[in-house]
């Protein structure tokens, strides 16, 4: 089993090897906020992996800005997947990104 | 004895950050919510229409079940034009900049009727206005994807109102 250094996992490793077509298998990350309660709350530490395709209901993690966040698949539909946090009270609407944008499903909360 | 393992390797090398919120202005805005919420109340308002009574003059029972049956439609109705009307004003208010009213003159005056119309939804049950609705929030999805750079199409939705859905292309 690999695992990533932080350093690996910074944007400009991880755009290299992703525009090479590249992925790593597993990568770690911390939740941060509260969108996700009550199945992630803040601290948690999460493992995904990133060689798998996303379905509906399955928690990921996507990049978007330089930013990484952690979302629930609520539709697919071609190239685009709609996301939302589980705690309706701080998220409160679908976001869509592109399928490319998905580092990886979380496997593993620990 | 793994959740040991990696917390020992997060130890070591400290994982990147993954933010679980949305709300905080993010540049994650999308209007398909708003289109979502406008196709269910043009289902809701046929749902409605689609209603029988057992007789001419039902019965208490007869009564009570079609009462019942109007005010889930009518609650979900209501729901989903506050639902459409939430949406629009996120993206008004947080999304869109002085530039954008500049270039699309008549986007102020969309978002106005779109209120209006979801408004008019609510206290109505009439195809029509649900309908306008529908495109009016179309026509919003269309011009927030133009703000984008993104072309769009309008593809159709596959819902029960066998009305089309605006997508990025």
């Amino acid at each position: 089993m690999f695992f990533p250094s932080k350093q690996s996992l910074r944007s400009s490793s991880f755009d290299k090897l992703r525009t090479a077509g590249l992925k790593f298998p597993f990568s770690r990350f911390i939740v941060s906020d509260h969108s996700m309660e009550p199945a992630f709350f803040e601290g948690d530490h999460v493992l995904t992996f990133n060689w798998v395709s996303s379905k509906k209901r399955d928690v990921v993690v996507f990049s978007q800005n330089n930013n990484y966040f952690l979302k629930r698949v609520e539709r697919l539909r071609g190239d685009l997947i709609w996301v939302l946090g589980d705690n309706r009270e701080m998220s409160s609407r679908l976001a869509s990104i592109k399928k490319t944008q998905v580092i990886g499903r979380v496997v593993l909360k620990y | 004895m793994l959740k040991t393992f990696l917390r020992l390797i997060d130890k070591i090398s400290v994982p990147q950050t993954a933010f679980a919120h949305c709300d905080i202005p993010c540049g994650i805005y999308d209007p398909h919510e708003a289109q979502m919420a406008a196709h269910t109340i043009v289902r809701m308002v046929n749902m409605i229409n689609e209603l029988k009574a057992s007789s001419a003059d039902p019965d208490f029972e007869g009564r009570k079940k079609i009462i019942s049956q109007i005010s889930r439609l009518t609650k979900v109705k209501e729901e989903h034009a506050e639902q459409v009307k939430h949406q629009v004003r996120i993206i008004w208010g947080d999304y869109f900049k002085p530039e954008h009213l500049e270039k699309y003159k008549g986007l102020g005056d969309l978002v106005f009727k779109i209120l209006k119309q979801a408004s008019k939804a609510r206290q109505e049950v009439n195809l029509e206005a649900a309908r306008q609705l529908l495109e009016s929030v179309q026509k919003f999805a269309e011009i927030f994807w133009e703000t984008k750079g993104r072309g769009t199409m309008r593809v159709k939705s596959g819902y029960p109102t066998e009305g089309e859905v605006v997508l990025p292309k």
